[in-house]
């Protein structure tokens, strides 16, 4: 079963689609990144997910309950951390977590001290004197200290310094090391969701472009280079899985999007025969940056 | 409920700190009001400690207001990102905690201040704790207008904006909409009391509504709809309490009264004069103040305020006496009614004569008394327009029904030269005044707001009633209710010629600061008239 089923999901806001027939499934286990730019749909999404808005059309369920039914019982399994997460700031970081534990049956006060040390974090410091790298620790420890079975974390990364960034993605990375949850992570910073994710799944405009593991993705997107020793590429006819063609000189670089060895190299000499082609793996933000920019109007002066 | 108790707990060690204030503004107002009653104090201090409990009153209003928004906001609904909403809690559960933790932190002071009364100053409940329910009344009036509004903002600043933009709503909705009605705000047809009760239910009901909509639901806009219906419902209550009224003479007086406006602004100081006339020598302690004021007669009444301060000997320094007056007969009113029907007036000069109480302690009633020189003083006079009421026949069991109330007439009696008609009297009077307590009137009626007069349509002419009226007054929370006796003196020609059938008994409005057209704040001089000059109807 997976952890979140997400089919045909659209939510309007007055005359804008946030999401539009969105359809996404989060496998058990792992880590998934959902991303995409600034105003894609990851936040709206995110609260569908946990019944905070409704959803115009579509369903979307989570650890197998629908979520506009979500209550207590299931948010209880599900650990929520967002950006700019209201936090009640008169409390001091003992205050918060003594608040806290008796909402969750499951609380281990074990590793809530475990987590303390690691977090390294100030116990009878008020939430308004930390510093917002701190409080988003205290609030991804807040969620991890009842063993959630899906942990939810919407833009952690949001105006965080790099420092903290890393300490906060090892932090996450440690943490999963105390139980076999399923992080559910959205961010439009795809670098540092490319230490963490086991899946990906892209949202451009409130729909889905993408939705499968990290590997296959790296094994599928190659950044091709090909010199044609001297004469004029033709780049009519090209395969539709070819992005981003650009050409300078005699030489040609796109990004094959359905790369596979053998089947590939024929493709290349049937359009570019007696030609030199170059494939190079590409990382998961070049991946993203193509998608996304594939996906928007072709700029003034360039054919593909 | 144990989550429910759980987030209680968190509220009050958060605001834990309104508790002590809470029950230091109550306990203070209830010991202030205590000692209006029960301690022997100037009438300076009477009325200074009387003033300062209503101000602690509002406070109180205000305080808890804003308390109560800053409980509902700690852990906001009006949208998603609260810290609540991360919680294994229902919406359910939430408005629960927050209703307990706006009754205890609220509510439980006024318990806590009674305790502190009895404990530390031996003050049992029965003495202190009467004015408790208004003190509680008012509160849930305010926390739950706090709490509606507190749900459908994120800050107080929201919510203070959320209010002036209400407010002004009703402020142009008044200005623009009444106009285009051609609404008269003299009868009404039902009482205002009766609308004041249904504004109240609307209140509640609506506040109610958008609470249970903005905690149950995730839909604010339709939050926002209730609280627009239920102003647009509002609005309506309170505009249809007054519609059009046929009686003639409003025809009459309307025209009159523009033509008042530019007399009035011709008034100055110079026209009022007070002179000190005995009514009685000898037999009665209480001295009368004569105050004339010239071409103020047409549908206008004059009355004073009910303290006259600073009162020197000429040529001496100001000495500090007070004295309570009360109205005891003045034509203004009679002059007034007679306006508001038509009929000739006789004379321009409206004559007000006022009671000096008889209580007074005795060094100030010998100073009133002008044993010796004239003395000098200020008098605060209203000059009113006449506000008539409606009108009804002298039979029992009719009624006058107007902005704030009812009075029906219990029985009429008629000797051929006094009509004696008993009147009962129930309405609303918008104040801060606590509990319930009751009092004599001289007049049948509190003077500062209703008046009644006896017309003879046939004769045309117009009676006020005779000093002989009396009345009782009970008042309990916010209500009024007067029994009267009030008896008109017939002239020695009406007597003759009068049948019941003749007459009708009007109801005036006056005496309501808001209502003045012109205050006056005059010097006076007071000299001893050795003769008595008594008016006709006086003469019982």
């Amino acid at each position: 079963m997976n952890a979140i089923e997400i089919h045909n999901l659209t939510r309007r806001f007055g005359r804008t689609d946030a999401v539009v027939d969105l359809s996404l499934s989060v496998p058990t286990g792992g880590i998934f990144a959902l991303l995409g730019p600034n105003g894609a749909g990851k936040t709206t999404t995110i609260k569908i997910l946990m019944n905070l808005i409704s959803p115009t059309s579509g369903r979307a369920s989570v650890l197998g309950v629908d979520s506009t039914r979500i209550g207590p019982k299931e948010r209880a399994q599900i650990g929520y951390v967002a950006e700019n997460q209201d936090l009640p700031l008169w409390m001091s970081v003992r205050q918060l977590l003594d608040y806290c534990r008796p909402f969750y049956p499951s609380w281990d006060r074990d590793l809530e001290r475990a987590l303390l040390v690691q977090f390294d974090l100030p116990e009878d410091r008020k939430l308004k004197n930390l510093s917002r790298g701190m409080l988003m620790k205290v609030a991804l420890m807040s969620a991890l200290s009842y063993r959630p079975k899906l942990l939810v974390l919407d833009e952690p990364f949001s105006g965080l310094d790099p420092l903290v960034r890393d300490e906060f993605v090892q932090g996450i990375l440690e943490a999963s090391e105390f139980g076999n949850w399923t992080v559910f992570i959205s961010s439009h910073d795809i670098e540092e969701v490319e230490r963490l994710a086991d899946h990906v799944g892209v949202i451009d405009g409130g729909r889905t472009k993408l939705n499968e593991s990290a590997e296959s993705l790296l094994m599928r997107f190659r950044r091709i280079e090909v010199n044609l020793q001297g004469r004029t590429p033709l780049l009519e006819k090209m395969p539709a899985e070819w992005l981003a063609i650009d050409r300078v000189g005699t030489r040609v670089m796109f990004v094959d999007s359905r790369y596979s060895e053998g089947t590939a190299e024929a493709l290349f000499q049937r359009h570019f025969p007696d030609a030199v082609v170059t494939s190079l793996p590409m990382t998961l933000r070049e991946i993203s940056l193509t998608i996304f920019r594939s996906g928007r109007k072709t700029p003034k002066g360039i054919t593909l | 409920m144990r989550l429910t108790w759980h987030i209680v707990g968190k509220d009050m060690r958060r605001f834990w700190i309104a508790i002590p204030l809470l029950v230091g503004l109550i306990g203070v107002k209830l010991c202030l009001l205590d000692g209006v009653f029960h301690l022997e104090i100037s009438r300076d201090m009477e009325g200074s400690m009387w003033r300062y409990q209503i101000l602690l009153m509002d406070a109180v209003l205000i305080f808890s207001f804003f308390v109560t928004v800053a409980i509902v906001q700690e852990d906001p609904v009006s949208e998603p990102g609260a810290f609540w909403q991360n919680l294994p809690i229902t919406r359910r559960q939430l408005l629960g905690a927050k209703l307990l933790s706006v009754t205890l932190i609220c509510g439980l002071p006024a318990v806590l201040a009674l305790a502190v009364g009895w404990l530390a100053f031996g003050l049992p409940a029965n003495r202190i704790g009467w004015p408790l329910a208004v003190i509680s009344e008012a509160q849930f009036a305010s926390c739950l207008a706090a709490f509606a509004f507190g749900g459908l903002t994120k800050n107080v600043a929201h919510v203070v904006f959320w209010i002036i933009g209400v407010v002004l709503a009703f402020f142009i909705s008044h200005l623009t909409i009444e106009p285009l009605l051609n609404l008269r705000s003299l009868v009404s047809p039902g009482t205002h009391f009766t609308h004041i009760l249904l504004l109240n239910f609307l209140w509640v009901i609506g506040c109610l509504a958008i609470i249970l909509n903005q905690y149950l639901t995730q839909l604010r806009s339709r939050s926002i709809v209730l609280l627009i219906a239920g102003m647009l419902l509002a609005f309506y209550v309170a505009e249809t309490e007054r519609t059009r009224f046929s009686v003639d003479f409003l025809s009459v007086l309307q025209p009159a009264q523009h033509e008042l406006d530019e007399k009035i602004a011709l008034l100055s100081a110079d026209v009022v004069r007070a002179e000190l006339v005995k009514q009685k020598p000898g037999s009665d302690a209480t001295e009368m103040l004569r105050v004339s004021v010239q071409d103020a007669n047409q549908g206008l009444i004059v009355s004073p305020n009910n303290y006259v301060g600073q009162w020197t000997q000429s040529g001496t320094a100001p000495l500090p006496v007070s004295a309570k007056i009360y109205r005891v007969r003045d034509r203004s009113l009679k002059r007034a009614v007679e306006q508001a029907f038509g009929f000739p007036s006789s004379t321009k000069t409206n004559s007000l004569i006022f009671g000096a109480e008889s209580t007074i302690p005795g060094e100030d009633a010998e100073l009133l008394g002008g044993k010796s020189a004239p003395y000098q003083g200020q008098i605060d006079l209203n000059v009113q327009r006449a506000v008539i009421d409606g009108q009804m026949g002298l039979a029992k069991g009719a009624s006058i029904r107007s902005d704030f109330g009812e009075a029906r007439i219990k029985d009429v009696f008629f000797d051929k030269s006094i009509i004696q008609v008993d009147v009962e009297s129930e309405f609303a009077a918008p104040t801060h005044d606590p509990g319930w307590f009751d009092s004599i009137v001289a007049l049948g009626a509190p003077r500062s707001h209703l008046e009644g007069a006896l017309v003879n349509t046939k004769t045309r002419t117009v009676l006020t009633p005779a000093r002989t009226s009396t009345g009782i007054s009970v008042y309990a929370y916010g209500i009024f209710l007067v029994h009267a006796k009030l008896q008109f003196v017939l002239s020695q020609a009406e007597d003759q010629s009068s049948s019941l059938a003749d007459w009708v008994i009007v109801e005036v409005r006056m005496g309501e600061n808001h209502r003045s057209i012109k205050t006056f704040k005059e010097d006076v001089f007071l000299k001893v008239v050795p003769a008595i000059e008594r008016d006709a109807a006086w003469t019982e």
